[in-house]
This record gives structure tokens, C-alpha cells and sequence, in this order.
């Protein structure tokens, strides 16, 4: 939409996009529409002017360093919208919403401690534990009682993945009524999309999709609308999902209607990042569930496969984590908040304190000056 | 002493003064805030206006909104200082005048002081 400006202020522009990534999209998009129509009245002066604009703005880092300095101030009033048409081509940019999931990540307090913690969850995945069934029967650690605490420790995972992402919770492995809330929406939304999913194979088995191509329109139309039903109601999960996390945090002002409502508009965006960040960790799921079982027999190589499926689911929840408190983010309308060194926190009681005690040596050692 | 590095906080300083005053002149957007200041000696330049504008947007000094004018082809951000700003930039400029006033008092003052100082130290004790 917008037009092309020369090849040193789009190279400008590029950088400084790059340079801006920790912003939300909002408040990037913003700045660069403003950058790019600036240069471009410049640019309509001639190449003069836009070359001594540019070397007046300096490098594109320094001038983000400033706007990030600046966007660590608390703003409570949204900002001016930007016009429609020059907003949405970026929405859907892969490569900006790349950079939204890294801010989100860095904003967290713990992200390593994040990943082991999940990894730890699931190293008990059902991979590892088939493998473990196998090779030692008398422990039986698939029966429902391991299935119901693995079960406990994820949504706990979960719940405390987005505290750690999304606020400033000093104890996000406590287990409150926020942790109850989370945990409840988790298993209503998994236990009706487990049952749909059941149904719709119960219903399958009957004309499978394969079978049914071949056995009639009755049947390929029930698969068909079968598939429909089950692509539908996978979007619809994926869409409340920053549900989940305002009640991990407690945000009671963000509801189910609210979230609905917001992930409307950026959808596509979402879905796109599932399939670009989410969506090969599931494929490589599935890849080396199918090698484990079907290929290769119970043993070393076995066990090899269920351990970097651990890594590999883990990267899966990881994943969808980040992008669900990311769309979470864009619903409640919060910037993400620029990591340290930009940060705005209070200084060091100490170094203020000798700051004032120089201060208070300069001003002694100053003679007055005197007026008239 | 580093005068560059003096100059640079005396501006950064002004910077925001000047911001605020040419909005108390009516709604402007960048290059015009810039095109109007041209000659204010530096203060403001085409790197440190738009982090400027987004502190006191922030801090809501300043409010803007976006406008397709008719003889732009990309939309313009057009800046208008906030009631907050109005009062603060009333306030920022009275104070600026009683500084102004008092800074050149002094100043003045030591330019008048100075050459008889300057005699009194490199005149000879004794001329013959």
C-alpha cells in the first residue's frame, strides 16, 4: 500500500524494523509508517534533502534504542489507530510476529527455567512412558493414576508458564484459585474436544474417510462434514486459548466474550504462526511416535526416539505457550515490555544516595552568584 | 571542557520546550515541527524528534491522530498538545523566561566583570 522510497531510506526502514522487534506490532507499525512518510517527503525534495535526513537520524539501532527508551513508559491512553489500509499488510508479516513471540519470550522472568520444567513434564510423556512399559511391565506407569498426575503437573506447567510470560508474579507454581480457574477451562475445552474427537471417530470407523470415497456419496458427505466439524472446532479451541492464560493471571476483565471478540481480526495471523512455530513440532511428534512403535523394536534406539520426543514436545507447548500469551497480549491491548537495559525500574537506592551526596559537595564548593 | 557534550543536554532540554510550544501554536505533524523550528540552533533534528514526540505521547503531554492529507501519498501523524500539555507548557515557559532572564543576567554580568579581571592579571606590576 504504501509507496517505494529509495534503496538507502527502504534499507533504513528494514533495519530499523529489525532494530524495533521488542515493541508490539502497534506501536512498531506506527513508528514506521511515521519514519517512511518523513523520508518521503524528504525524498520528494530531492536527494539532498533525504540524504541529509538520513544522516541526521543516524543508524537505525540508535535511533530504536531511543524509541525504546520511550516505550517504557507506562501509556494508559491507547494510541491513534493507524488508517486500515496502511496497518493490515504487516499484521500478517511471519517475520514480525517472529519477533513479537522472542519479546514475549525475553519478557519472561524464567524462560530457562521455564523450558526444563517443562521438559521435566514431559519426559513422562506417553512416548517414554510405552518405552518403559515395555521394557519393565511390573511398574505399569501407564495406568490412569500416573496418566491423572502427569495430567496435574502439565496444566500446573501451564498455568505457571503464562504467569511467568505475562505478569509479574513473584510465585507462579503456587497453586491458588487462579491456578483452579486455568486448569478448568484446560481440561473443559481438552475433555470436549477429546469427546467430539471420539465421536467423530466412532463415526468414521463406521464409513472410514478412505472407505468412504469409495462407498458412496452417504458416506464421503458424513466424513467430509466430519472433518469440517472436527477443522472448525480445532480453530474455535485455538482462538480462546488467550482465555486460559487471562485466567492463569487472574485478569478478570478479560473474558471469554472479550477474547472471542479480539482474536477475530488477527486470526489469520494466529493460525499462520501455529502452522509456521507450533505445527512442526506436532509433525515431528507424530513422525517419531510413528517410528517408535510401528519401525523400530522396544530397546536402546526406542529409547533414544522417546527422549527426543520429550525435546520435541516440549518445543510443541513451548510454542503454542508463546503464541497464545503473545495473542493474549494483542487482545488485552498491553505492549510487551522492553527487556533490560531499556527497563524503567526504580535506581539503586545506593547509587542515588551518592548521586545527592556529590550533588550536595558540588553545590557547597559553587560561590553564588549575585544579581543587579 | 567537552562543549560539545554541553550543548548537547543544553538542547535536549530545550527540546521538548520547543516541541510543546510550537503545538501551543495548533496541530502540526513532524516535518512541519521540524521545517518551523529550522533555525532554532540544532535543538531539534530529524533523529531525536520522533523518540521526543513518543515520550510525551506517552506521558501524555501530547495527543495524536492520523490524517490522509491530499498532497501526501503515506498518512501523516498529526500532534496537539493534550490539556495536561497546555498547562505544562505554560507553566515549562514561564519558567523558562525567569531562567533565561536570570542565566543572562549572570551572564552579562561576568562579561562586564571580565576584562577588568583580565587587566588586573596581566598587567606588568610595574611599567617603569
Amino acid at each position: 500500500m504504501t509507496d517505494r522510497l529509495p534503496p538507502e531510506a527502504e534499507r533504513f526502514l528494514r533495519r530499523l524494523a529489525d532494530a524495533l522487534w521488542e515493541l508490539a506490532s502497534d506501536e512498531r507499525e506506527a513508528i514506521l509508517l511515521e519514519l517512511r512518510g518523513h523520508l518521503s517527503e524528504r525524498a520528494a525534495q530531492g536527494p539532498e534533502p533525504l540524504g541529509a535526513a538520513l544522516a541526521e537520524i543516524g543508524t537505525a539501532e540508535t535511533l530504536a534504542g531511543q524509541f525504546l527508551c520511550a516505550a517504557t513508559i507506562r501509556n494508559d491512553a491507547p494510541p491513534a489507530p493507524i488508517p486500515p489500509a496502511y496497518a493490515s499488510p504487516r499484521r500478517h508479516d511471519i517475520r514480525a510476529l517472529f519477533g513479537e513471540l522472542r519479546a514475549t519470550l525475553r519478557a519472561g522472568r524464567n524462560g530457562l527455567f521455564l523450558v526444563s520444567a517443562l521438559l521435566i513434564t514431559v519426559l513422562t510423556s506417553s512416548n517414554f512412558l510405552l518405552w518403559l512399559d515395555k521394557v519393565r511391565p511390573e511398574l505399569s506407569l501407564t495406568g490412569w493414576p500416573i496418566f491423572l498426575v502427569r495430567t496435574l503437573v502439565l496444566l500446573l506447567a501451564i498455568t505457571a508458564a503464562y504467569r511467568i510470560l505475562l505478569s509479574e508474579d513473584e510465585r507462579p507454581w503456587t497453586v491458588d484459585t487462579r491456578t483452579l480457574r486455568a486448569a478448568a477451562a484446560l481440561v473443559a475445552m481438552l475433555g470436549s474436544a477429546s469427546i467430539l474427537v471420539l465421536a467423530l471417530a466412532g463415526g468414521a470407523k463406521q464409513g472410514a474417510l478412505a472407505a468412504g470415497l469409495t462407498a458412496g456419496p452417504a458416506a464421503t458427505v458424513r466424513n467430509l462434514v466430519a472433518i469440517a466439524v472436527l477443522i472448525s472446532v480445532s480453530c474455535a479451541f485455538l482462538r480462546v486459548q488467550p482465555w486460559v492464560a487471562a485466567l492463569a493471571v487472574g485478569r478478570r476483565d478479560i473474558g471469554l466474550k472479550r477474547v472471542w471478540r479480539g482474536t477475530g481480526p488477527v486470526f489469520g495471523t494466529v493460525l499462520r504462526g501455529w502452522f509456521a512455530f507450533v505445527f512442526p513440532f506436532y509433525a515431528a511428534h507424530v513422525a517419531i511416535t510413528f517410528l517408535a512403535i510401528k519401525v523400530l523394536p522396544f530397546g536402546g534406539n526406542h529409547l533414544l526416539l522417546a527422549e527426543l520426543d520429550a525435546f520435541v514436545s516440549t518445543g510443541a507447548l513451548f510454542a503454542a505457550l508463546l503464541l497464545n500469551a503473545t495473542a493474549f497480549r494483542w487482545v488485552s491491548g498491553e505492549a510487551i515490555p522492553a527487556p533490560r537495559p531499556f527497563g524503567n525500574a526504580a535506581p539503586d537506592a545506593e547509587l542515588v544516595a551518592e548521586a545527592r551526596r556529590r550533588l550536595r559537595v558540588l553545590m557547597a564548593g559553587t560561590p553564588q552568584m549575585r544579581r543587579g | 571542557m567537552d562543549i560539545t557534550s554541553w550543548q548537547s543536554q543544553l538542547r535536549k532540554g530545550a527540546a521538548e520546550l520547543v516541541v510543546l510550544s510550537l503545538l501551543r501554536q495548533g496541530e502540526r505533524y513532524g516535518v512541519e515541527l521540524l521545517d518551523k523550528a529550522g533555525g532554532a540552533g540544532g535543538v531539534l533534528s530529524d533523529g531525536t524528534l520522533y523518540p521526543l514526540l513518543t515520550r510525551l505521547e506517552r506521558e501524555g503531554k501530547i495527543v495524536a491522530r492520523w490524517v490522509m492529507a491530499d498532497d501526501a501519498r503515506i498518512p501523516r501523524k498529526y500532534y496537539t498538545l493534550s490539556a495536561d500539555g497546555e498547562m505544562l507548557v505554560a507553566e515549562m515557559q514561564r519558567t523558562w523566561f525567569e531562567f533565561s532572564a536570570f542565566v543572562t543576567g549572570a551572564i552579562e554580568e561576568s562579561a562586564h566583570d571580565r576584562p577588568t579581571a583580565a587587566r588586573g592579571r596581566t598587567i606588568p606590576a610595574s611599567t617603569g
